[in-house]
């Protein structure tokens, strides 16, 4: 990534900053001591990192998904879904299969994994094949996916006599283990970081990346150069659904140990923003993510502290966004890129 | 039993207005070639201004021009991103989308936080239309409504008019066809787009405020839940015609009407899958039209005038 392109994404997010700081100071906070706060608690600590890192975990899964299926240019807004899928059949499975360890995660990943590539797959298939809008497709397989996991935690799989609904807990098996004891960070954050490199290695250096993104960069020259791209956005579409679906499956096996109806806290939305503040660079969502992380942590912590209210974080992220779409465009118009 | 469908139809005309007033804003945008796609986001901010406005004052009309006005506001946002800066449609849609998701909520916290209990409102009520109301089965369902429905089907006859029968509408049309030859037979491409971009948000904003002060009387997270997309599908099933707008957005106030009236009969079947009718519907729409849907030549193409 060129260094022009990485201080861009540095300003996009001092200008959202500085912007939410007039907010802030219209609410009678002195914003230098709410930020403060923020970071102290974001970053500040070991337990403040962990927990930034926890967050971060589902948002750089999912947004690696939105990466390959942006860079074919099929626009998933489906992640939400899909990672609602993954969990749902993480949390199923959990609590119903006993194997020891080595066969629970494996299993589990690869459940997830497939649940939420099926749930992309439906959308993709759809585009595909019948050429029928993916933004709408997906989003409606977001609603389709939230209300499903409502029945499960209400209905099918609810747990007698818990005081809020919920399923039951998942087997110790298939907990995936703790990096730093005290805290929330588990294994999963791991697998984030090597799926990044993995993706990035996939998407950059194999003809099979290449395909996809000849798929997205120009379908009709792909299809003379002999790519089925038919095929090619069914491909990318099932590692998108699936990335998805396994940022689900941490959320269960990592975070809850069972399903909750608000297991996400609309991760799969956030992870958008995270994946186009990453310029869709599988390495730089890593950093991303872990920024939207701690801005997710910060925000809270800055709640609970100050008159603030909780939803500041989705302000300075929208503040983040605007910024991006201005200096992007201006920026290409002066011809930096 | 006839009781008991009245009541559906009369909920289905109801809860018709929120989908048919931004589809109809929608259908104009297209027209022209621009895909509005944040209208999921200016329908939850028009729901979150409207209700504290009408909380503030207590009045929903002001509420409404509040949402009116925020609309437009984000209107221009759209605006300047795509017709000046040239950002991606999809790009400026899912940003504009996101924006509206977390400002709305965080203004409606922002409100409540100096607040003794969380803000509700009357509903609008209804207005009897004098004699037609008292018709026989046509008189509850269609004439005994609040103001906006009478005035969303009276917008769908003017948005017509305007898109076949004034030059506007041909102008507006001929951009989104072919904005060269558009720009060519002297129309100001970017201006016609502008206007629509801000007709499209205004009506957004309106859908959404429909929501909160005239259907629950309140604003939660996410409550427009999914209707600006789903109006977008309508603009597509309805072959940009608002006069085939208002058959869509019918049938999807029909799905929800059933919904709600459906669990009241004491039908054994969990209430999650009842909900997820609209948007059953939704997809099943788009693989009906699939194919045959024939898009506006120029939708989401960036028009850069020549120098």
């Amino acid at each position: 990534m060129k260094g022009r392109k990485i201080l861009a994404i540095v300003a996009e997010i001092g200008l959202a900053f500085a912007a939410s700081a007039f907010l802030i100071a219209a609410m009678g906070v002195d914003p230098m001591m709410a930020y403060g706060v923020f970071f102290s608690n974001a970053f500040g600590s070991l337990y403040g990192v962990a927990e930034t890192l926890t967050v971060a975990t589902p948002l750089i899964l999912a947004a690696l998904g939105i990466i390959v299926a942006f860079r074919c240019k099929f626009w998933n807004i489906g992640a939400e879904g899909q990672l609602l899928l993954g969990a749902a059949i993480a949390a199923w499975l959990g609590m119903s299969v006993k194997a020891p360890f080595s066969l629970m995660l494996p299993l589990l990943f690869s459940a997830s994994f497939m649940a939420g590539a099926m749930w992309g797959v439906i959308p993709g298939y759809l585009k595909a094949k019948l050429q029928v809008n993916e933004i709408i497709t997906t989003l409606m397989m977001n609603f389709i996916a939230l209300l499903f996991v409502s029945f499960l935690v209400e209905d099918l799989l609810k747990e007698e006599g818990a005081l809020f609904p919920r399923t039951p807990p998942i087997l110790p098996a298939a907990q995936l283990p703790k990096l730093i004891p005290g805290t929330r960070l588990h294994a999963g954050f791991i697998v984030a970081v090597a799926l990044s490199i993995l993706v990035y290695l996939v998407l950059q250096k194999t003809i099979f990346g290449y395909r996809i993104r000849s798929t997205g960069s120009n379908p009709l020259a792909a299809r003379y150069g002999g790519i089925n791209v038919t095929r090619y956005t069914i491909y990318a579409v099932i590692l998108s659904g699936g990335l998805a679906g396994m940022a689900g499956m941490g959320e269960v096996s990592g975070v809850h140990y069972r399903l909750v109806n608000n297991i996400s806290p609309g991760y799969g939305y956030f992870a958008i923003i995270v994946a186009l503040l990453g310029r869709l660079h599988p390495i730089a969502v890593v950093l991303t993510g872990i920024f939207f992380g701690g801005l997710i942590v910060g925000s809270s912590a800055m709640t609970s502290m100050t008159v603030i209210p909780g939803a500041f974080m989705y302000v300075l992220q929208a503040f983040i966004l605007i910024f991006m779409l201005g200096i992007d465009s201006m920026m290409e118009k002066m011809k930096l890129f | 039993m006839s009781e008991f469908i009245v009541f559906v139809l009369a909920t289905a005309v109801h809860m018709m207005v929120p989908i048919l007033l931004p589809a109809l804003g929608e259908t104009l945008s297209q027209r022209s070639g621009v895909l509005n796609l944040g209208i999921e986001g200016i329908m939850l901010m028009g729901a979150s201004l409207g209700l504290i406005a009408t909380h503030i004052t207590g009045s929903p009309y002001i509420g409404l021009g509040a949402a009116l006005a925020g609309g437009l506001l984000f209107g221009l946002a759209t605006l300047v991103i795509v017709i000046l800066l040239h950002v991606d449609q999809v790009i400026n849609g899912v940003g504009i989308w996101l924006l509206g998701l977390g400002a709305s909520t965080f203004l409606l916290k922002w409100y409540v936080a100096g607040l003794p209990q969380f803000p509700t409102i009357k509903t609008l009520e209804a207005i009897p239309v004098p004699y037609l109301s008292k018709l026989p089965f046509i008189g509850p369902v269609l004439f005994q409504q609040n103001f906006l429905v009478y005035a969303s089907i009276l917008a769908v006859a003017l948005f017509w008019l305007i898109l076949f029968k004034t030059t506007f509408g041909l102008n507006i049309r001929a951009v989104g066809e072919n904005p060269l030859a558009a720009e060519n037979a002297a129309i100001n491409v970017n201006w016609v787009r502008s206007i629509t971009i801000l007709v499209s948000a205004a009506m957004a904003g309106l859908g959404g405020c429909y929501l909160s002060i005239a259907h629950v009387g309140l604003f939660t997270h996410n409550m427009v839940a999914g209707r600006g997309f789903i109006a977008i599908a309508i603009v597509v099933f309805s072959k940009w015609n608002p006069a085939r707008a208002i058959l869509g957005a019918l049938i999807f106030g029909g799905a929800e009407a059933l919904q709600i009236h459906i669990q009241a009969l004491g039908v054994m079947v969990p209430y999650q899958f009842l909900s997820m009718l609209p948007y059953l519907l939704t997809i099943s729409m788009m693989v009906a039209i699939g194919r045959k849907a024939e898009f506006p030549k120029a939708l989401t193409v960036p028009y850069k005038r020549a120098r």
